[in-house]
């Protein structure tokens, strides 16, 4: 916008949720795998957000959204008081997947459907009314987030995202040095 | 407390802003910034898309601070962030691109030269474009602009070169070249806010690719806060007053304003005293704080006596296309792989056509530029929203052709934006801001003449984009409008009777109360107007001097 330059461009005002200030959580340890203790999430539907954003960026001869780190990054997130009605959102439809899942597919939570069966459900939510839709708009772009976003979130596990669409962030500025007072000097004419 | 009382206080420190606050204080006046948002140093610019981009680095929440937005009178306004600029010290030029270029003289006598325009506004303005040219050659040089003079045969009048040679450019501005030759059009090098060599102890831009949407942290872009503040800083004379809030201009019995009650970051009530107020925080919020200055003398609020402040809001109309370039089958293409990102090229042959098309005969601006190379905004581009948003397999690949093996070159027009009676700024009288001020509400009755030449540029755009031989091409809005691209609620003019401000955009009503952002505007132009607020803005600042100088404030 301000492209206006100013104007011009102002990308992506939008993004998700409201906040008041930036959110800065927590970067979690990607590597804290066999111990992590999601934050946000029960256990059960951590492991529903992880098999949805699978399904939405599932790995193939590239890292997938759980390679990515992007329902650690979810998890996290979501823990800044900002997000709160994003958090409320997730955390009453996770488990509305999985009880649609038991109905469809014979007891079986959404983790535990085939891919295949997932797919059915999310397509569902994708077409869907009522809210249904808005749910998958923001679990997809939760998903973008994590797995394009700045690394130091958690997601995006060592800028494989970046490298999967060929974003190379910093390249000519990781050589300059820093400059903190330098144009706050004399000024000549 | 008790506050010193100082010569100038401005509210906002913007394009509008700091221009008047840097002249007043190398004049030797004192003067304070109340600037609404946070002061940040370069260092503290960085490239996490997630805080710069998508969250609320630059605006405020939509449930703390909103705007209110409806179509028309009959509908019910809905909250939105849309209107706000940037609350920060330097305001909008920090995440501005930096498109700079000036305005052309038909945009000062837009209804002497279209006549009557029917449902609209528009209107002359009381300078020429000639009266203006000084001041825009003053901030090219001031702030550092870079471009190239006599590069097209649709220029606007300039006096001088820009002061700085133009950005290295992307192979894809010969291509564009090329294919416009062809067609008989003049692209041109797209001037831009931003030093390409060392300038006044500045370092040049170091093509990182992250302009719009950012801050720089290396202050090469030519923002205020990179630019003028700390040269007006530097005289000893300007104090810039982060995380104040301006939210009353009172008057005394003379009807002259006396000062700025602002809320200090504290969130505790003050007054700054001033012999003369400047009013900069935006368009939309410049009328909304004069809407809420009521007095026994303004009892519909500051200057409003005539009861056009906030009227004749108008937008820049913006229509967008995009081209996609697959690497695959154009090895040995080295313009495709060309590293550089800025683009650089404008074209301005349909400014203003010689008859009507459609109805128009005024348009603006094409602007070609690679895509915005945000990567989540990127990948959300590619999978789209929605019952039609792609994901799974079909997004993995998706990514993998559209991103990675291809490269999107996009046109963005930036179109007259008409202003109409039904156009306008008012105070919402439902909806309050979390301290219980009641919020901007932006009413919209878009003229139709707008959308029919944001089209016709949008048709003109992808004439372009596909002369090129994409694989792909498409325009992806062709009726917008860029609320961030704002101007007009205190119109200037000579007659008081219809403009809130006369020529020195100084208040009819008020002998000491100015208004230098883009609320001024009586016409939006064809161009970004950030180089004209600032143009004028430092001609307001010089009045102002004047008007010290020979003990007239």
């Amino acid at each position: 916008m301000l492209g206006a330059g100013a104007c011009v461009a102002f990308v992506g005002a939008g993004g998700i949720g409201c906040h008041s200030h930036p959110a800065r959580p927590t970067p979690e340890a990607p590597d804290a795998a066999p111990a992590f203790v999601p934050r946000t999430f029960t256990a059960a539907s951590f492991a529903t957000l992880s098999a949805v954003c699978e399904r939405l960026l599932p790995r193939d001869e590239d890292p997938g959204a759980i390679d990515l780190g992007v329902p650690t990054y979810i998890d996290g997130m979501l823990a800044s008081p900002e997000l709160a009605s994003v958090r409320e959102l997730l955390l009453r439809v996770l488990p509305v997947l999985d009880r649609e899942s038991a109905k469809r597919y014979g007891g079986k939570t959404f983790p535990q459907a085939t891919p295949a069966e997932q797919d059915v459900i999310i397509d569902s939510w994708q077409h869907g009314r009522d809210g249904s839709q808005h749910f998958f708009d923001v679990i997809l772009s939760l998903t973008l987030e994590g797995a394009f976003g700045d690394p130091k979130y958690g997601g995006n596990v060592g800028g494989r995202g970046f490298a999967m669409i060929g974003f190379t962030p910093d390249a000519p500025l990781k050589k300059m040095p820093t400059m903190s007072t330098m144009h706050h000097g004399s000024v000549p004419d | 407390m008790s506050i010193e009382p100082v010569d100038v206080v401005v509210v906002g420190s913007g394009a509008g802003g700091a221009p008047v606050a840097y002249e007043a204080a190398n004049a030797g006046l004192k003067v304070v910034i109340l600037e609404k948002g946070r002061r940040y140093r370069d260092e503290d610019f960085d490239h996490d898309e997630i805080r710069m981009s998508r969250r609320n680095f630059f605006t405020p929440s939509v449930t703390d601070e909103p705007h209110t937005l409806r179509s028309g009178e009959a509908a019910k306004a809905a909250r939105t962030t849309a209107g706000w600029v940037s609350s920060i010290v330097g305001g909008g030029t920090v995440h501005m691109a930096g498109y700079f270029h000036r305005l052309h003289p038909v945009d000062f006598k837009l209804r002497s030269t279209l006549g009557n325009v029917p449902s609209s506004t528009v209107a002359d303005w009381p300078i020429t474009y000639e009266d203006l040219e000084p001041f825009y050659t003053r901030v090219e040089r001031e702030v550092g602009v870079s471009g190239v003079w006599h590069a097209h045969p649709f220029e606007e009048p300039r006096t001088s070169d820009y002061p700085l040679p133009p950005l290295t450019e992307n192979g894809f501005a010969q291509q564009i070249d090329l294919a416009c030759a062809k067609l008989g059009y003049h692209p041109f090098p797209t001037p831009r806010a931003i030093v390409s060599r060392d300038y006044r102890g500045r370092r040049p831009c170091m093509f990182c690719s992250l302009c719009a949407s950012y801050g720089c942290e290396i202050g090469a872009k030519s923002s205020t806060l990179s630019s003028l503040i700390p040269v007006a800083e530097a005289t000893g004379h300007c104090e810039v007053r982060a995380e104040c809030m301006a939210t009353e201009i009172p008057v005394d019995a003379a009807g002259r304003v006396t000062g700025v009650v602002y809320r200090t970051a504290k969130g505790e009530s003050a007054f700054q005293p001033a012999r003369c107020v400047v009013v900069a925080c935006t368009a939309i919020e410049s009328a909304r704080l004069l809407l809420l200055s009521r007095s026994a003398r303004f009892p519909n609020g500051l200057a409003n006596g005539n009861g056009l402040v906030g009227k004749n809001l108008v937008f820049s109309g913006e229509s967008k296309g995009e081209a996609l370039f697959k690497l695959r089958g154009r090895e040995g293409a080295k313009w495709l792989v060309d590293t550089a990102p800025f683009v650089q090229r404008s074209m301005q042959d349909f400014y203003l056509l010689d008859r009507a098309v459609g109805g128009v005969r005024k348009t603006g601006t094409i602007l070609f530029a690679l895509a915005h190379p945000n990567p989540i905004l990127t990948a959300e581009h590619i999978a789209g929203t929605g019952g039609s948003a792609r994901w799974g397999a079909r997004l993995k690949q998706a990514l993998r052709d559209e991103a990675l093996g291809a490269r999107t070159l996009t046109f963005e027009n930036f179109a007259e934006g008409l202003p109409t009676p039904g156009t306008y700024v008012d105070l919402d009288p439902d909806v309050k801001d979390r301290w219980g001020v009641p919020v901007a509400r932006i009413t919209v009755d878009r003229h139709p003449l707008d959308i029919a030449a944001n089209r016709f540029l949008a048709a003109r755009g992808k004439e372009v984009l596909d002369a090129l031989g994409p694989d792909s091409s498409r325009i992806t809005q062709d009726d917008g409008q860029d609320m961030v691209l704002q101007g007009g609620t205190c119109r200037f003019g000579r007659d008081p009777a219809t403009s809130v401000l006369d020529v020195d955009c100084r208040a009819h009503a008020v002998p000491n109360l100015f208004v230098s952002d883009s609320s001024f505007m009586p016409t939006s132009g064809g161009v970004p107007p950030t180089l004209t607020i600032m143009a004028n803005a430092l001609r307001v600042g010089a009045g102002i001097v004047a008007r010290f100088k020979a003990g007239r404030i």
